[in-house]
């Protein structure tokens, strides 16, 4: 039985408030950290690139009717484990506690903010003069090809410690050709004085930003991992009704291009993810089949496409 | 460009019955002069697919056109010429430790190089097409890329007046309607009044060989230098105080800081953003609005859609293919009647006139009941994508029909279509190309040689742009 469902059997007023019946996340996640402590680095999911809290409300959204089906899993799946459904909302509460701690780990002092934002601007204003500079043979197009980019703020940092050498370089060259000042050129140094200060204070916070990182990593993998497997047993016991999406959603839909899940591992040409029209058990990823097709059928096209050849070509 | 016939390879291709095709799926690039429609639900890979048809007619040398309203065109930004994963370290490193950054960054381009690898993609296919194509990154109305000038057809005087004036004059009549439209007036060119009399004062100053900058036509709808418009004398044409009223409302319009952004940047010229550089390296444009909303989306895409009509209208007669226009996430810009956004006519035009000068036009939606029949009816290439409703499925066969066989167009075989169609996995697509001799067969698109991360945002642009000029690319702006 999951934590949630003792909690809320605990309570057992006349007249029960929904928001006084919802489990505390942060109480979830703690109770959970014995099963996050056993998982392997190794099986950890490696990048967060799901909207956490979309993910969370969409389990937490299905579980209704996800648990409709825990009666049918479990008489027509022997090997199901139906733990991994009963577990789905203690995974996704304890994901949201996680999240949440990282957020708050991870936020920046709003003097970091502020002097990032001007350096951001700085470092703008000297790539911009300094790209025009290399146009008119004034600056090398070495002095700009090694910058990082404004992503990063370590990256901000760095950038504006080189454009300011390489104009500084320069100077008496692009004195009097430049709107550049000398004390714009101060007061960027400064700024990245100053910013390399406070990442280096930040720094010292990052001991507990990477703690809260690997927790929600941890927190992350189980309900992946038990959200997929309650899927994929969906998926099987539904397959003529072909609902799934409507039952349990994929975590992955409706992100555009951001499927980097899928997108960074297709199918190799030489197997495709599609299943020849034999009715066979499907798996994530898969082409479901196309069972009793006439338009599969040899001759029901005047000039059906033949393996081997170039069917466009020609 | 190149003269012999241009071939393109989309992926990997299985019969209907699921038998593999053996080879890759290539399509000679002119199939596409009779324009391709892209289908299919959200998840099922159009984005994808789009993305690799242009790189592979970036491959093959022809000039691309992107209209990205989603976010996600921009990511051709992210094609890099090797396999080293110091491209990919910036891009973690906002949400993770510069260690971390370092690892995803690792990972990440391990993950690519075997995809790569898989679908036959080698360190210099990735370098040629670096090489050998030119991206630019145009953003009206915002900097994060190039700024567009919307209304240089109005206002900056075009060769195009003394060579082809009837296009210029396309040109001109798309700007003022964007004008119109911006101070909520008539922009109908046939029945509104302001319409006319800004049209007149402008060719007025063009044909001059001057510009007909908003503030000069201000003062000429106050005081106007002509006697007529039309037949009639220029107070029975538009009385004084209606006049007044309209230069009142210019100068509003002038004085918004919104609009003056909208002034700011490169001139519309199709031509020559579709025109190789002097380094003979094929051009590719993104034309990005995703930044702005829904009406002013439709309003800029209508006057460079104008404006891309009057450059193919001034291209000499072609079936190869010469330049391919992608409008991936099209709803709602070429809807059915009674609907009638700027975008439509000239998507409309394009479609039906296009063929006959080597442009072709490719567009993607995940509502096909959202398109105008003439878009559908016009398409040569069909790929379909997973479509759920059942709505959805009989508008796409419906359009699909004329492009079947008589034997294909049984009941029985399109129902059969159909379930396909509804059971299709992601990244798989059924295709019809209406000049094979064969019947329609699946796809699955090959690994897209950009990164696909999805809807960047204007800092991302910026990033992406400033890592393809640090990386030796002249700068997309």
């Amino acid at each position: 039985m999951s934590i949630t469902t003792i909690t809320t059997a605990t309570q057992t007023p006349t007249q029960p408030d929904p928001v006084e019946q919802e489990v505390l996340a942060s109480r979830v996640l703690q109770q959970l950290a014995p099963e996050l402590a056993k998982l392997e680095p190794n099986d950890l999911v490696t990048n967060v690139a799901l909207d956490i809290p979309t993910a969370v409300s969409t389990v937490l959204g299905s579980l209704p009717e996800i648990r409709a089906q825990r009666d049918e899993l479990a008489a027509k799946l022997p090997d199901f484990d139906p733990s991994a459904l009963d577990k789905l909302e203690d995974y996704a509460l304890a994901l949201s506690a996680a999240h949440a701690a990282l957020l708050a780990a991870s936020q920046p002092s709003s003097e970091l903010r502020a002097v990032v934002e001007e350096a951001t601007e700085v470092r703008e204003l000297l790539l911009s003069d300094a790209t025009a500079l290399v146009r008119r043979g004034l600056l090398s197009s070495e002095s700009i090809a090694d910058l990082k980019g404004p992503v990063g703020f370590r990256n901000i940092s760095t950038d504006v410690f080189h454009l300011v050498e390489a104009i500084r370089a320069r100077w008496t060259d692009i004195e009097s050709k430049s709107a550049i000042t000398q004390q714009e050129l101060d007061r960027a140094e400064r700024l990245q004085q100053r910013l390399n200060r406070l990442l280096g204070l930040k720094d010292q916070q990052t001991p507990d930003i990477n703690a809260a990182s690997e927790q929600r990593r941890r927190a992350l993998t189980l309900l992946l991992r038990a959200y997929d497997e309650v899927r994929r047993a969906i998926t099987y016991l539904r397959w003529k009704t072909n609902d799934i999406d409507d039952i349990a959603p994929s975590l992955f839909a409706g992100r555009g291009g951001r499927r980097k899940s899928t997108e960074t591992t297709p199918a190799t040409p030489a197997t495709p993810a599609v299943t020849p029209a034999t009715g066979t058990t499907p798996t994530t990823g898969t082409q479901q089949p196309t069972t009793n097709s006439s338009a599969a059928t040899p001759g029901a096209h005047n000039a059906a496409a033949t393996p081997g050849s170039e069917p466009f070509l020609g | 460009m190149s003269q012999s016939r241009a071939i393109l390879n989309l992926g990997a291709w299985r019969t209907l019955e699921g038998q593999p095709g053996g080879s890759p799926l290539r399509i000679p690039a002119d199939h596409l002069v009779t324009h391709a429609v892209v289908v299919g639900m959200t998840g099922s890979g159009k984005s994808g697919l789009v993305m690799v048809m242009a790189e592979e007619a970036l491959r093959a040398r022809v000039p691309v056109l992107m209209i990205d309203v989603k976010g996600d065109l921009p990511n051709l930004l992210l094609s890099f010429a090797d396999f080293d994963a110091r491209h990919y370290t910036s891009w973690f490193a906002q949400q993770a430790t510069a260690e971390e950054a370092g690892e995803l960054a690792s990972k990440c381009a391990a993950e690519r190089a075997e995809n790569f690898r898989q679908w036959n993609l080698s360190e210099s296919d990735l370098a040629a097409f670096a090489t050998n194509t030119q991206i630019r990154l145009i953003t009206p109305g915002a900097n994060s890329g190039e700024s567009l000038h919307v209304l240089s057809s109005l206002e900056k005087r075009s060769p195009r007046w003394d060579t082809d004036p009837d296009a210029a004059r396309s040109a001109l009549s798309a700007a003022v309607s964007l004008v119109l439209r911006l101070l909520g007036r008539d922009p109908e060119p046939a029945r509104s009044k302001e319409h006319v009399l800004l049209s007149v004062l402008a060719e007025r100053r063009l044909l001059a060989g001057q510009n007909a900058e908003l503030p000069a036509l201000m003062q000429d709808v106050k005081s106007p230098p002509i006697a007529e418009v039309g037949a009639l004398p220029i107070s029975e044409f538009m009385k004084k105080s209606e006049r007044l009223k309209l230069a009142a409302s210019l100068n509003t319009l002038l004085a918004s800081p919104t609009f003056a952004s909208w002034r700011q940047g490169a001139a519309l010229d199709v031509q020559s953003w579709l025109t190789p550089d002097a380094t003979g390296r094929t051009p590719a444009v993104i034309l990005s609005v995703a930044h702005l909303d829904d009406e002013e989306r439709a309003l800029v895409l209508g006057v460079v859609l104008e404006d891309v009509l009057s450059w193919v209208r001034s291209l000499p007669g072609s079936q190869q293919l010469k330049a391919l226009v992608m409008f991936d996430e099209v709803y709602g810009f070429l809807p059915p009647h009674p609907a009638n956004p700027p975008t439509k006519r000239p998507i409309v035009a394009l479609m039906k006139q296009a063929r006959a000068f080597g442009v072709g036009v490719v567009v993607a939606t995940q509502n096909p009941m959202d398109l105008d029949y003439r878009a559908l009816s016009n398409a040569g290439v069909w790929c379909i994508g997973r479509l759920q409703t059942d709505a959805d499925r009989a508008r796409v066969i419906d359009g699909l029909r004329g492009a079947l066989s008589v034997e294909q167009t049984d009941a029985a075989i399109e129902e059969d279509l159909g379930r396909t169609i509804q059971r299709l996995a992601d990244r798989w697509f059924v295709v019809k190309d209406t000049h094979a001799k064969v019947g329609p067969l699946l796809l699955q698109p090959r690994y897209a040689m950009s990164w696909l991360r999805g809807p960047m945002t204007r800092g991302e642009l910026r990033a992406a742009c400033e890592q393809r000029l640090a990386a030796g690319n002249r700068a997309p702006f």
